[in-house]
């Protein structure tokens, strides 16, 4: 049964019977009846998932086009499951949040579908062809949401999101034609170039495909100095645009290291891999910096994120040098993991920010103050995703950091002090937020805010229970991930193995 | 028989049940389940205690469930019960349950009392889990829980003027030395392969790992004990957490919690032994604490500060006893520690209670009106100023004799802070209980029972725990732990001398100056010692500092980034309007992929060999298209074509970007 086929095109269904169907009153159940359907047929992909083989599983091959070598050719691993899992239910939840979005809710469920199908086709594809496809399917819709559903200066926001993508698909473009063009037989399948090693030197060929691979998914991830687009479109979008670009779109530039530039230029990786950590490090300390200073509550979170997935760059980098095996399959399983718990924990945030911003109308720390006791089950919330997002023991976000520091620290031990430094500044900037918006006394001719509804209960709780399920009980997700790295040829010691002498 | 691992069970699960809000069931019930659940704690801690006196100071019992294996390298969530966890848990199980106790009285009129004991709970059962963990990552994550609780209980009250700083403060001052001692655990962990506390003990015995990576992680642990335990430099959080509920000060802020970073060096001992120049070290930190904080403590204004600069000074005496090589001293010290000074502040909020305040000027002359609270109260101060109020040496004294063994300049510190220690406790009983009454109004009568019988109990235990190192039972707390008493006379006799010393000063000056809460002779220098000697002032300076940084940063940010903005975005707006002509390009690449899938569709279908269906599909793909004689230029290898126009896809919207960019004007 073409299971992925089928996960991966519902979403497309979704949007076809929305279309067909005229009643607007229908609309929303149709998208969330969508968005569940999705993430049943993933719940089925993982419970028939063989979680320790670290094989290719649900694996589908059709030629496409056979004359360049591209291939129809989907399948699963370890790396890719626990995303399109994320995927799911983060779209999910979004389209559970937004289902009484006012304004042309239609367009905005149809968006929101496409770019669930394009996103869970990244996750799911072997053929670089088929993923730069997808890839671009799951950017373009971003552009309309933003542009079109936006707060503020949306319409700059949207282009400034759109010119940054387009440079970053180019650069990655270019990086995938350049494997492509070295490998012979020429050859889109990535299990195939992988297999042939085409660049495993430090050549100019290999470093050239380096730069344009890193350029482009550093802009996704987003890295200093690729950054700038985030903050704006973050600030811009609205409360599920937020969501998704954080919670998925992010992603793209992090699976797109593990998967691709990992073991696809493991020699040039290797050798430029501490100016890539002293990047990661920099970016991360940068972007709590930005955080620490922001007085818009939705702009903090968002620059979180570049501090977060600068965690994700500094694995990759840790995981590419030559070094201990241990070490780096302990930071590129960290890189994943933190992949995972930055989704749900940062998405939960800007759901959070989202609930507040609809209640008070503002988005100003300076205007926010006492809402805990006005708020007793948000301010829970807040608090709890806060504490995640710095890093507490039990919760997901640290059982990934507690991995990458493992992998890092006997590499490059000041990236481990600079990852360190990051983390607490982190907490300050968390600590300091929530004294100011929810401790306190409240304004004394503070409005009454409304109680959370149910549909804001639903769309959280997931996320709550998840990240405590992640963080208390890791070790069946970190071996799922392990295993999938070290096998050959798509894992990064998989690849790597022959240069290190083995596993 | 329960196993031992259950005992941090119970409180934790009382705890998720009141903080999902099951007291609302019925009014009351969160104390009495909460005070239940220690109930239990406590017997099963007794009772493993009891079970380990036998063994001979390894663990004979643990029990482990996988946590995280990566690269081979195991953590696991681990408990094990050994003479050292046990007595630990067996004090913290005792101490919760007495605050549980007082606090059932304490906030009975508290709107959030649920919400209180949830929290106690969660602290109780994470502070156990602390105590009793047989692998550094378990150990870590209490020790982080913990610090979350004692975060969200400092803030309980978060509505009071100056308790969300205070929260802020205690929580980030902590984590900095949390941070650094996750390093060291990381570090331990990659050396030995595994968390497994045993295990590398193990390892240290047979000299691994080397002193390489030994010495800077134990100073990385350090920094992580230093932190928890209010150790210079981090002593600044503590004081500012006395805003918290008096039973959160008694029971985390130092009792308990604050102590985990004294249990943390006992636990790794033979690691810091190994450790050289880390563990003088040790000895110099709590030295220049206890000398700090017994200072600070002589001049404060409030009751409760007092008390929180006793702490800080109390837990430096047990890093110099740790420092100076003698584990037993800190131990005992410890134990002491956290009956005396949970009995103080439990009758610290007694007498708030009654006179509505923690403030100096409120009190005077109360023990006319609350005799019982004084009675309990002065058994505290005495064995805190380090008179024997039992028979047996008080644990200070062992504490000098590790002192005196460790050398000269140590040991007069160790004296020096031993006679402010003396000197603080006199005056803290003068101006509260002493003398007359400052503030018109204030007692009228001792406190509650509900208050007063945790006080007196703890005022019996003082001096039983005091028991625990006497001669003349045999020494029972050196046997448990296997660690050889220090006895020394010349130290003792010293040590007795200073103690009588500081507290008939204290009295003299009492009585002297009536109602002064700062003796005339240090009105000069206490700006000094409140400001912790400058200390206060640079704590108040750095986050300015790092704000300040942080702003600059944002400020490069905008000046650099954004001037991107505008100009990128304006070209974008100039790309849409020309955005038709790239479309071209897109569908013509599109369209191709299109046709091609057509043609798979077409092939398979013939594989089926009906000629209709075929026919059908090849016109279908063919008519539908138009692009069939593209579509077999490709096929018959002119690929290039192929690759050119997948690149002009993404190559023609910036040179279009660019060109249209030059040329249309902006509207």
């Amino acid at each position: 049964m073409p299971l992925l086929t089928l996960i991966i095109f519902s979403p497309l269904v979704g949007v076809l019977v929305l279309y067909l169907v005229p009643r607007p009153a229908a609309w929303r159940g149709i998208a969330v009846a969508t968005g569940g359907a999705v993430l049943l047929l993933s719940g089925v992909a993982a419970a028939g998932f063989d979680w320790g083989s670290g094989r290719l599983q649900w694996e589908e091959r059709v030629p496409w086009i056979p004359a360049l070598g591209a291939s129809y050719h989907l399948g699963l691993d370890g790396l890719s499951l626990p995303l399109i899992l994320l995927t799911a239910l983060l779209t999910g939840l979004g389209l559970v949040f937004s289902a009484y979005e006012p304004q042309r809710p239609r367009e905005f469920f149809a968006l929101l579908l496409v770019m669930e199908t394009g996103l869970l086709g990244v996750f799911s594809t072997l053929d670089l062809l088929l993923f730069y496809v997808f890839f671009e399917v799951a950017l373009v819709p971003m552009y309309f949401i933003i542009g079109g559903w936006g707060h503020g200066r949306r319409l700059a926001a949207a282009m400034k999101f759109f010119l940054y993508t387009r440079l970053g698909s180019l650069a990655m473009l270019l990086g995938l034609l350049g494997l492509y063009l070295n490998t012979t037989p020429r050859t889109f399948d990535l299990p195939l170039i992988l297999a042939a090693r085409p660049l495993p030197g430090t050549d100019l060929a290999a470093t050239l495909v380096l730069l344009a691979l890193f350029i482009g998914f550093a802009i996704k991830l987003p890295i200093i100095p690729f950054h700038s687009w985030l903050p704006d479109a973050h600030t811009a979008a609205p409360t599920t645009g937020s969501v998704i670009l954080a919670g998925l779109l992010l992603k793209l530039g992090g699976y797109g290291f593990l998967r691709i530039v990992l073991p696809a230029v493991p020699g040039a990786f290797a050798a430029w891999a501490a100016p890539i950590a002293a990047l990661a490090v920099v970016s991360a300390i940068y972007g709590s910096l930005v955080a620490l200073a922001q007085t818009d509550l939705k702009r903090l979170v968002a620059w979180t994120s570049i501090n977060h997935m600068s965690y994700v760059l500094l694995g990759v980098a840790v995981a590419a040098a030559v070094g201990v095996p241990a070490d780096r399959i302990a930071a590129a399983t960290g890189a994943t993991y933190q992949l995972v718990a930055h989704g749900l924990i940062t998405g939960a945030l800007f759901f959070l920010v989202g609930m507040l911003d609809t209640r008070t109308g503002t988005r100003e720390i300076g205007q926010l103050r006492g809402l805990w006791g006005a708020l007793p089950g948000y301010g829970g919330l807040f608090v709890f995703m806060a504490f995640a997002s710095l890093g507490l023991p039990a919760l997901a976000g640290f059982a990934a950091e507690v991995q990458i520091v493992l992998g890092t620290l006997g590499m490059y031990p000041w990236a481990a002090a600079g990852m360190v430094l990051a983390i607490l500044l982190t907490t300050a900037l968390f600590l300091w937020t929530i004294q100011r918006i929810l401790l306190g006394p409240s304004t004394p001719d503070a409005p009454v805010l409304a109680r959370l509804t149910r549909r804001e209960w639903i769309t959280i709780l997931p996320l709550v229970g998840l990240v405590l399920l992640l963080g208390l009980l890791p070790g069946p997700w970190v071996t799922l991930i392990e295993s999938a790295l070290r096998a050959a040829p798509l894992g990064v010691l998989g690849a790597l193995g022959t240069l290190v002498g083995g596993r | 028989m329960l196993p031992f691992w259950l005992v941090p069970i119970f409180p934790l699960l009382v705890a998720v049940a009141l903080l999902l809000g099951v007291g609302r069931i019925r009014r009351g019930i969160a104390p009495a389940l909460a005070i239940a659940a220690l109930v239990v704690s406590l017997l099963l801690a007794a009772g493993a205690l009891v079970a380990s006196s036998g063994a001979t100071g390894s663990a004979d019992s643990i029990v482990t469930v996988p946590w995280l294996t990566v690269g081979g390298r195991a953590w696991a969530l681990a408990l094990a019960r050994d003479p050292l966890s046990a007595l630990a848990a067996t004090l913290v199980a005792g101490v919760a349950l007495i605050v549980f106790v007082y606090a059932a009285t304490y906030m009975a009129a508290d709107r959030e009392r649920d919400r209180f004991f949830g929290l106690l709970c969660l602290f109780a059962g994470a502070m156990l889990v602390l105590v009793l963990a047989a692998d550094l990552i378990t150990l870590f994550i209490a020790w982080e829980v913990v610090g979350l609780c004692s975060y969200l209980l400092i803030g309980f009250w978060r509505e009071r003027p100056g308790v969300p700083a205070a929260a802020t403060k205690a929580f980030l001052t902590t984590r900095i030395g949390d941070a650094i001692m996750l390093l060291g655990i990381v570090g331990l962990t990659r050396a030995a392969g595994t968390g497994n506390i045993a295990a590398i003990l193990a390892g240290v015995q047979r000299g691994q790992p080397a002193p390489a990576v030994l010495v800077p992680a134990a100073a990385l642990l350090l920094a992580g004990a230093l932190g928890k335990s209010a150790q210079v430099p981090f002593q600044g959080w503590l004081p500012d957490a006395m805003r918290g509920p008096t039973p959160v000060s008694a029971l985390l802020h130092s009792a308990t919690m604050v102590a985990a970073g004294v249990f943390l060096i006992a636990r790794l001992y033979p690691l810091f032994l190994a450790a050289g120049p880390i563990l003088p070290l040790v000895a110099w930190i709590g030295v220049i604490t206890a000398l700090l904080g017994g200072a600070a403590a002589l001049v404060q204004p409030d009751l409760k500060r007092t008390l929180a600069y006793s702490t800080i000074s109390q837990l430096g005496f047990m890093f110099l006893a740790l420092g100076a090589g003698s584990l037993l001293a800190a131990m005992f010290l410890l134990v002491a520690q956290a009956l005396y000074k949970a009995l103080l502040f439990l009758a610290a909020g007694a007498v708030d209670h009654t006179v509505g305040g923690t403030d100096f000027a409120r009190m005077g002359g109360l023990a006319r009106t609350m005799p019982g609270t004084f009675a309990a109260a002065l058994v505290g101060a005495v064995a805190l100023a380090g008179l024997p109020v039992t028979l047996a040496w008080p644990p200070k004294d062992a504490v000098l004799a590790a002192a005196w063994s460790a050398g000269g300049p140590l040991f007069a510190a160790a004296l020096l802070a031993s006679v402010l220690t003396g000197l603080y406790a006199a005056r803290l009983v003068s101006l509260v209980f002493l003398g007359v009454a400052r503030a018109a109004g204030g007692a009228h009568g001792d406190a509650p029972l509900g208050l007063r019988g945790p006080v007196l109990a703890l005022a019996i235990l003082v001096p039983l725990g005091l028991l625990g190192n006497a001669g003349w039972l045999g020494s029972p707390l050196s046997r448990l732990l296997a660690a050889p008493t220090l006895a020394a006379f010349v130290p003792t006799v010293l040590g007795l001398i200073t103690a009588v010393v500081g507290l008939g000063l204290g009295l003299l000056a009492g009585r002297a100056w009536p109602g002064s809460v700062i003796w005339p002779p240090l009105v000069q220098i206490a700006p000094l010692l409140a400001g912790e000697f400058g200390l206060v002032r640079l704590y108040q300076v750095l986050p300015m500092l790092v704000l300040a940084v942080s702003r600059a940063v944002a400020a490069f940010d905008d000046t650099v980034f954004n001037p991107l903005g505008p100009q990128v975005a304006g070209a974008a707006r100039r790309v849409a309007r020309g955005a038709g002509r790239v479309e071209g390009a897109v569908f013509d690449a599109a369209a191709t992929a299109l046709a091609q899938t057509t043609l798979v569709a077409v092939r398979l279908g013939a594989r089926f060999d009906t000629r209709r269906v075929d026919a059908g599909f090849t016109g279908l793909g063919s008519a539908l298209l138009g692009v069939g004689s593209r579509v077999r230029r490709l096929q018959t290898g002119r690929i290039e074509n192929y690759l050119l126009l997948l690149c002009a896809w993404g190559l023609g919207v910036v040179v279009v970007a660019v060109v249209i960019g030059l040329f249309v004007p902006l509207r």
